[in-house]
């Protein structure tokens, strides 16, 4: 017997073996349910723009290098009810369906960057320009109207979500290069690993620009140009493990005064407008369950602007010193934290559920030094502010709901307790029907509001514009109807008409004799307006047409000015060989109404003390040529190809117009390995 | 007398009413979405075969254990029909239930998976709604994008796989290509299988529903290597496409449903299940992923293009 157990054991295991291998159950069909890990990035093409709960356009990869963008503004015009103007300091003004800011700062749109808000305290501006590194975009989603119920504040006129490549849209290294008019150079280099449970990618970008070159005028004969000389630098790293993600971005700006201004030669030689962001976005998102989803996010921005200038003199007789509109803000930073779930439910529901907290702060803000010729300085200084924080809590709540395969219903809500303005509550709704394959009818509502900038509550100048402590957020309210028609499977046809009721409007007004201030407007801006857009697509390439109505009227039934009341963009692009591509755009702007108090001070194009007629329309053709050849791609642009003479309105009344580019042109190269 | 006739009356009634009612019992391997969208596609085809019933639902939760559970309270209720979503139970509900007529739906290779002899006739209490997408399809759409398709590349263990290879074998041959497969034992044999694979130089790889070759960490792994050499690979699914794979047939889970519905109502009118032949499903999609192809240099063929129900790019 005790010889034998050990064979007893060993049969009574062999005996238990095919029990053990009934218990193993098949899993062939849950290969085709499971969701599984991405190699390479994609997003569906023929169904979803039309199925989205709101307007939306997305831009990828290949559009934007087929345009020949340098920035992202290159792109962002090109899109029916967006309107991107020059601005006098070096910052491309946007206005989608014509909501904007007279001012020179975008604090009506809500720019993120992976969903992350890119936000700068002080102006509430959101950056378009040579600041982003257009080379690292594999995607850009522009959403037209409020969307506060997700978002926040700022989400007003519309959210500009840019996408950055992932490690698997590189895997290896790609490199380029790329030289135009005016001196630009820039460089990138992008390198990417992935691995069965981690990815890494490491970028690195320089910019380099003259411009249009000095800027100063020789008394009174300014000479405004748009082209400032500008560096910018970025580098950027991305890693993930499992589910954990690192996202850690550096972007350094540089630009010199802008055009308006008069500087003594040597100031202007010297200095420069000087701007530094650091990012940091830690993100775990996971399947809890099969039916749950979760997600925690922090990150944290920190702003340095280390080219504030402690002293000045000035050569001028007219003035004192010339430091204005510069950014007084030395240091801020930002803290988020964000949780959200995701509940599948049954009926075809699906259930978002999120909290967030943001903290700001001003961690110095300096006075701004005011000399005399003589050297004596002049008190009170113009800006003043002192270090503040403030809080934010925020819940949101969305619902999405399937009926069937012919009726979507989304249905948000958001709550923000701000720590200065209290509660503000912002709902969504969206109905998407599809009576049939190739129609989708879009009823969407929205609203949203913006918390004034810390430069419009607390600011206190002596000589500009003075804060008002006492503003309230503004608001918007927009219903809107889309209806998204195929004609065939290669003619696609769109057509919206939205409606914004704007309320609490913040405006500059004279407060005292001779001194401006922040105030909320009374009455209601209200904009109406119409996008169309036409796709052709074929087998060697595509042709798209766009064209937008805008009438935006103050509360006494005003036009606004400075917003164009229509444009439109014909754009088109052919396969001329296998490996040669030509892209065409051309884009008309209409003309530009005049603030209602413009006289003619500096404009030498016309009579001085008169008013002047509306800034023109304007055309602009660019062409752009790529040739792919193995590895290595090469993109020739050319940008104002019938070299048009074009002007955008300044955001000041009685200045000048701003000159835009005359032609130009871009070569870059891509070698990818 | 009037009390008699009440009663009669009374009983023709409950006669009526009983017999209008057919208890049919839904056993789901798990509860998702694919599965509740074929059982809604079932509902409607009882409903426009005018069959009356009452339904009720158990979730098996890919539990053995659950399973054997349910099995005892099917036998109690002693249904006039079983509908099962899913291979898993399948096995369970079929291996112990002999008596009763059993649809199953949303299954792949029920041959394979020895739950039925053939695919015309199961000689026994099943006949279901098959998942299989002919092969000869498959290869077809593959030859649609690759007009040199000569060698087909599988990876494929025997254990799970043996009977479908031979098939596809079979199906090559007829068709003039050739289906070089390679054995892989487990997971960590995939990368070196693969290597053996396209070493004998085939033109593309086409992926059977095999456990063991395709896990989380090896899928990830055949797609990357797929991707970067340039291999076209012809995936099991939507999901498959999405994450990096060239081409896939998809499913309409509704018609399959529905198919499995109207199988239902053949037998309950009478047909022995066992005489039925299993159905494949009649509508599938081509899912395509353009970013893919650029990837590896392939151009897809306009007609093809125009063709796909879903592409990512």
């Amino acid at each position: 017997m005790k010889k034998s157990w050990p064979y007893l054991f060993l049969l009574f295991i062999l005996a238990s073996l095919p029990v053990q291998a009934k218990e193993g159950l098949p899993k062939r069909e849950m290969l085709i349910f499971e969701d599984v890990s991405r190699v390479i990035t994609a997003s569906r093409y023929l169904q979803p723009i039309s199925e989205a709960p709101a307007s939306i356009d997305v831009i990828n990869e290949s559009e934007i290098k087929r345009m020949g963008a340098r920035t992202l503004s290159d792109v962002l015009r090109r899109i029916a009810g967006v309107y991107v103007s020059a601005s006098e300091r070096h910052l491309e003004k946007i206005y989608i369906r014509g909501i904007g800011t007279v001012s020179s700062y975008n604090d009506k749109v809500l720019l993120l960057i992976d969903g992350t808000p890119q936000r700068e305290l002080f102006y509430g501006h959101a950056f378009i320009d040579e600041y982003l590194p257009v080379e690292n975009i594999k995607r850009i989603e522009l959403i037209r109207g409020p969307g506060s119920a997700l978002y926040g504040t700022n989400a007003f006129g519309g959210v500009i979500n840019v996408i950055t490549k992932d490690a698997e849209d590189i895997e290896g290294t790609q490199v380029s290069a790329g030289w135009g008019s005016v001196e630009t150079k820039s460089y990138s280099i992008i390198h990417a690993q992935v691995r069965t449970s981690s990815k890494i990618m490491i970028f690195a970008r320089r910019y380099e620009t003259e411009g249009d070159g000095q800027e100063f005028s020789k008394k009174y004969k300014r000479n405004v140009l748009q082209q400032d000389p500008a560096r910018a630098s970025s580098f950027g790293l991305k890693y993930s493990l499992g589910d954990l993600s690192l996202d850690a971005k550096y972007l350094e700006f540089r630009h010199k005064f802008p055009t308006n201004w008069d500087f003594h030669q040597d100031v202007w030689n010297r200095n420069w407008f000087h701007y530094k962001n650091l990012f940091l976005d830690l993100k775990y998102e996971t399947k809890l369950s099969e039916k749950v989803t979760g997600l925690a996010k922090v990150w944290w921005q920190h702003y340095d602007n280390p080219s504030f200038f402690q002293k000045y003199d000035s050569d001028i007789t007219t003035f004192t010193v010339i430091t204005a509109d510069i950014w007084p803000l030395k240091e801020s930073q930002i803290l988020s934290i964000q949780t959200q779930f995701s509940f599948i439910l049954p009926f075809q529901q699906r259930i978002i559920l999120g909290a967030q907290y943001d903290y700001e702060e001003i961690i110095e803000a300096k006075d701004l030094e005011i000399k005399t010729k003589t050297g004596k300085i002049v008190d009170p200084p113009p800006f003043w502010m002192s270090p503040m924080d403030r809080e934010n809590f925020a819940f949101y709540l969305q619902d999405i709901w399937k009926v069937g395969n012919w009726l979507d219903v989304t249905l948000g809500l958001r709550s923000d307790w701000h720590q200065v303005f209290g509660q503000s509550i912002n709902p969504r709704f969206a109905a998407v029907l599809r009576p049939d394959k190739r129609t989708a009818i879009k009823l969407l509502y929205g609203q949203a509001f913006r918390v004034p900038s810390y430069r419009e509550l607390y600011t206190r100048t002596g000589e500009w514009t003075e804060g008002n402590e006492n503003l309230k957020p503004e608001k918007i309210k927009s219903p809107e109807i889309e209806i998204d028609y195929r004609l065939t499977k290669n003619i696609k046809t769109r057509l919206n008409y939205y409606q914004s009721y704007i309320t609490n409007l913040i405006t500059t007004k004279e407060v005292e004799p001779g001194r401006e201030g922040y105030v909320n407007l009374a009455g209601k801006t209200i904009a109406r307006g119409l996008e169309y857009l036409l796709r052709f697509t074929y087998e060697k390439g595509d042709v798209s047409l766009n064209y937008s109505l805008s009438d935006i009227r103050d509360e006494t039934d005003k036009r606004l000015h400075s917003i164009p009341m229509h444009m439109a963009n014909l754009s088109g692009s052919y396969q001329l060989f296998e490996n040669l591509h030509i892209n065409s755009d051309l884009f008309w702007v209409g003309k530009r109404k005049r603030w209602s108090d413009d006289t003619n001070q500096y404009d030498l194009r016309y009579p001085k003390g008169q008013r002047r007629p509306d800034v023109p329309a304007y055309t602009t053709v660019n062409l752009t040529l790529i040739s792919k050849v193995k590895d290595i791609e090469v993109s020739l642009s050319i940008y104002n190809l019938f070299d048009e003479k074009q002007y955008d309105p300044h955001e000041e009344p009685k200045y000048f117009d701003i000159e835009l580019p005359g032609r130009n042109f871009r070569i870059n190269t891509i070698y990818r390995f | 007398m009037i009390k008699r006739l009440y009663f009669i009356f009374f009983c023709l009634l409950m006669a009526t009413v009983a017999e209008g009612k057919v208890l049919i019992v839904v056993v789901k391997s798990r509860d998702i979405a694919p599965y509740n969208i074929a059982l809604e596609g079932f509902k409607r085809a009882l409903k426009r075969g005018r069959i009356n019933s009452n339904i009720i639902e158990y979730d098996m939760k890919g539990e053995l254990k659950k399973g054997q559970e349910i099995i005892k309270e099917v036998k109690a209720v002693n249904p006039d029909l079983i509908l099962i979503l899913g291979s898993n139970a399948t096995q369970v509900i079929s291996s112990s239930i002999k008596d009763i007529p059993i649809i199953f739906s949303m299954v792949l290779n029920p041959v394979a998976s020895g739950f039925i002899e053939s695919m015309q006739s199961s000689d026994n209490n099943l006949t279901g709604a098959s998942m299989d997408i002919p092969i000869e399809m498959q290869f077809e759409k593959l030859r649609s994008i690759i007009p040199n398709l000569r060698k087909i590349g599988v990876l494929y263990s025997p254990m799970e796989s043996k009977t479908i290879i031979e098939d596809a074998s079979d199906v090559a041959k007829e068709m003039g290509l050739v289906l070089i497969a390679q054995e892989v034992s487990s997971e960590k044999n995939v990368p070196s299988a693969l290597e053996i694979l396209f070493e004998k130089r085939a033109d593309a790889l086409w992926m059977v529903a095999d456990g063991t070759v395709f896990t989380t960490q090896s899928s990830k792994h055949i797609l990357l290597y797929t991707l970067r050499n340039g291999i076209p690979f012809m995936g099991l699914s939507l999901s498959y496409v999405k994450a990096g794979a060239l081409l896939a047939l998809s499913w309409d889970y509704q018609d399959i449903g529905r198919q499995s519905g109207e199988l239902a109502v053949r037998v309950l009118s009478g047909e022995e299940p066992g005489q039925i032949p299993i159905t494949v499903p009649r509508r599938t999609s081509l899912v395509l992923n353009l970013k893919t192809a650029k990837r590896i240099g392939i151009k897809i063929p306009p007609s093809v293009l125009t063709e796909a129900e879903e592409i990512f790019e």
